[in-house]
């Protein structure tokens, strides 16, 4: 049996903090990984020990294969945790892991390879017996081909570049009279914007949901799954916030999700944690996306409805026990929020600077995943990802009102984040009632911007005097006063500049 | 004393004298009278019949205050003007929409654009954006190249409008 005593993770910020705090649960030692930019990291400091592997750009850190395993050697780790992101996903790191002689934390290289390339697993899953989005495959530009197409696969349709991606060359058709101006600028929308002008079809779903299931097999032929989470609140294709179980998704339909996603997995005999990602469409009919052969950023819901600690069952996973638990009875409901350094009331722009204050909500029912600390840099090097809250309640609407708390504790200055965006999110009627779908923040969120401050008249005074003092933030100051007999320096007779105020 | 602060945009016209037994301020046609005493980064807001206990920082323009489960973060107004002023200078000068990498310079001094044209690709994180002519001109000077850091404001290119 692979020993697995010593960790390293090759991954940075929250991740690379959670997965510690499992390791030392286990009593296995966790070694972080740095670069240059993050040498004072909360991952660093939490960690037994810490190793250099090169300037702040990811390729030359993080990404760098070569250095990753020269760092596991030196510092004596038998085992590799890929986190998320980064190489997580990558067969040929998972390999030269092992030909290091090192246990790799995840599933075999082949069933990373064998969903990695995206148009091979469609097949797979196809054959597998796992429903996809129907669609032609590349035809002749020709209305009569697309017709007959549209005819098996029903509409609405969207045709597409073969070679594309960005949205370039899709064209939504709703009837069959349309066909042949859609056939004719997706055609040349594609050769413009790839040199290639095959076009294909495939049935268009309005505005679905993403509902992905949670699953789990060890070395010993078992595969389950952990339930269902919803991911459709979507900015750029990326989540923003997650939840367990989905609000449209019945017994019956989780039962036919679960089974779909395990026959996914068993496809490629998976082993560890994976996720299986569906879309769901208004009529309650699922289609596999793709399967994360990883673990995902939302996990902690997972977590808190199963009591399933997942970077644990990883580690004990790939020492090569059994999996501790043989089915899960999900309890409760739980919801995640993502903290990112970003601008959404400027098209999402990242935002960067310093942290200078940091106050993690705590309480019943709420959990913190942070990777960052007061002092901490926030630069353009990494995913603007700063933290994830997440919360537990009976019921869906206890876990919302309780992440409404949480996201008002929430107290960071000195970068900008979207933490009142995350807020009127979970505010919001259509998110009150379920009514999510993928165009959820399109649809409601366009032309956000954050509401007045109650307070900004008293705040505008308080922040007049320290705009205009030399002495605010002024560490020297600050102590001068400290040594002052009164905890408080009164501000009344307050000067700025040597003019009298 | 008398300004114009920025809070999250919203621009408020700030005036505070120092009162008999505290200080009096005015913000609009509002005022406020009492007093607002600091422990570092602790700030005791006690103006009209509320107390607020803000946390307060300054971070290089800006001064970030939490209260009462609000985030705001504040400039004065004249800061912002100066900044803006840079980027709105006779010459069309194309500046940095964001903090990135220059991923892409699109364009060599002499080129001819359009309005709209791509001149700068900026990365920052995983996002890329275009910095793009606001009206047509021949590039004069490109003050970045490759691989460069930029911060927000910052000059990428100039243009000759004629």
């Amino acid at each position: 049996m692979p020993s697995v005593t010593a960790v390293l993770i090759a991954n940075r910020g929250e991740i690379a903090v959670r997965i510690i705090r499992s390791c030392r649960a286990l009593g296995v030692r966790a070694v972080a990984v740095y670069s240059e930019a993050d040498a004072d990291a909360p991952h660093v400091r939490l960690a037994d020990a810490a190793v250099a592997i090169g300037p702040a750009p990811a390729r030359a850190s993080y990404l760098d294969v070569a250095a990753l395993i020269a760092a596991a050697r030196a510092s004596g780790a038998d085992a590799v945790h890929p986190g998320y992101g980064f190489l997580s996903e990558n067969a040929a790191f998972a390999r030269a892991v092992a030909d290091a002689g090192l246990t790799f934390i995840g599933p075999p290289p082949a069933a990373i390879a064998a969903m990695g390339d995206k148009v091979a697993a469609r097949t797979m899953m196809e054959r597998a017996g796992v429903p996809v989005v129907p669609a032609s495959g590349v035809l002749p530009p020709d209305a009569g081909a697309f017709a007959s197409a549209a005819a098996v696969t029903g509409y609405p349709v969207v045709i597409k570049a073969a070679a594309g991606g960005g949205g370039k060359g899709m064209r939504i058709v709703r009837e069959a009279t349309a066909l042949p101006d859609a056939i004719r600028a997706a055609a040349r929308e594609a050769t413009a914007a790839f040199a290639d002008g095959r076009i294909y079809l495939e049935r268009y779903l309005e505005r679905p949901r993403h509902v992905e299931v949670q699953v789990f097999g060890d070395t010993h032929g078992r595969l389950v799954h952990l339930g269902e989470r919803e991911c459709s609140i979507q900015r750029r294709h990326q989540k923003i916030v997650e939840e367990t179980p989905s609000p449209a998704v019945t017994p019956e339909l989780r039962a036919a999700m679960t089974e779909a996603a395990v026959r996914a997995a068993r496809a490629v005999d998976y082993v560890g944690a994976g996720t299986v990602e569906f879309l769901l469409d208004q009529h309650g009919r699922f289609y596999f996306l793709e399967m994360n052969t990883r673990l995902q950023v939302e996990h902690p819901v997972t977590e808190w409805t199963t009591g399933v600690d997942l970077v644990r069952e990883q580690i004990l996973v790939a020492r090569g026990a059994p999996l501790s638990f043989a089915t899960v009875t999900p309890r409760g409901h739980a919801l995640e929020c993502r903290l990112y350094a970003e601008d959404p009331a400027r098209q999402f722009l990242p935002a960067t600077g310093i942290v200078h204050v940091l106050v993690e909500p705590a309480g019943a029912g709420v959990r913190f995943d942070g990777g960052i600390a007061r002092g901490s840099v926030v630069g353009v090097e990494y995913d603007p990802m700063l933290a994830k809250i997440s919360t537990w309640g009976a019921t869906r609407e206890e876990a919302r009102t309780r992440m409404l708390a949480a996201l008002r504790e929430t107290v960071l200055l000195g970068v900008v984040t979207n933490r009142d965006y995350l807020r009127a999110v979970l505010a919001h009627p259509a998110f009150v009632a379920g009514a999510t779908h993928t165009e959820f923040l399109a649809a409601h969120f366009a032309d956000w911007r954050p509401g007045p401050g109650a307070e900004r008249a008293r705040v505008a005074i308080a922040a007049a005097l320290a705009l205009t003092s030399r002495a605010v933030g002024d560490s020297e100051s600050d102590g001068a006063r400290r040594a002052a007999a009164s905890p408080f320096a009164t501000l009344g007779g307050w000067r700025s500049g040597g003019t009298a105020a | 004393m008398s300004v114009i602060v920025l809070v999250d945009g919203e621009p408020l016209a700030v005036t505070i004298a120092h009162g008999a037994d505290g200080l009096v301020g005015r913000v609009g046609d509002v005022e406020y009278r009492g007093t607002i005493r600091r422990d570092g980064e602790t700030w005791r807001i006690e103006l009209g019949e509320r107390v607020l206990l803000a946390t307060v920082v300054r971070a290089a323009d800006a001064v970030w205050i939490a209260a009462d489960g609000e985030i705001y973060r504040c400039v004065l107004a004249a800061e912002e003007r100066a900044a803006a002023g840079t980027a709105r200078v006779a010459t069309p000068r194309v500046t940095a929409p964001m903090p990135g990498k220059v991923l892409e310079v699109v364009v060599a001094p002499g080129q001819r654009v359009a309005a709209g044209d791509p001149l700068v690709v900026l990365e920052a994180m995983k996002m890329e954006t275009v910095a793009s002519a606001e009206s047509a001109g021949v590039v004069t000077r490109v003050h970045v190249s490759v691989g460069a850091m930029v911060e927000p404001g910052q000059l990428l290119v100039e243009l000759d409008p004629s």
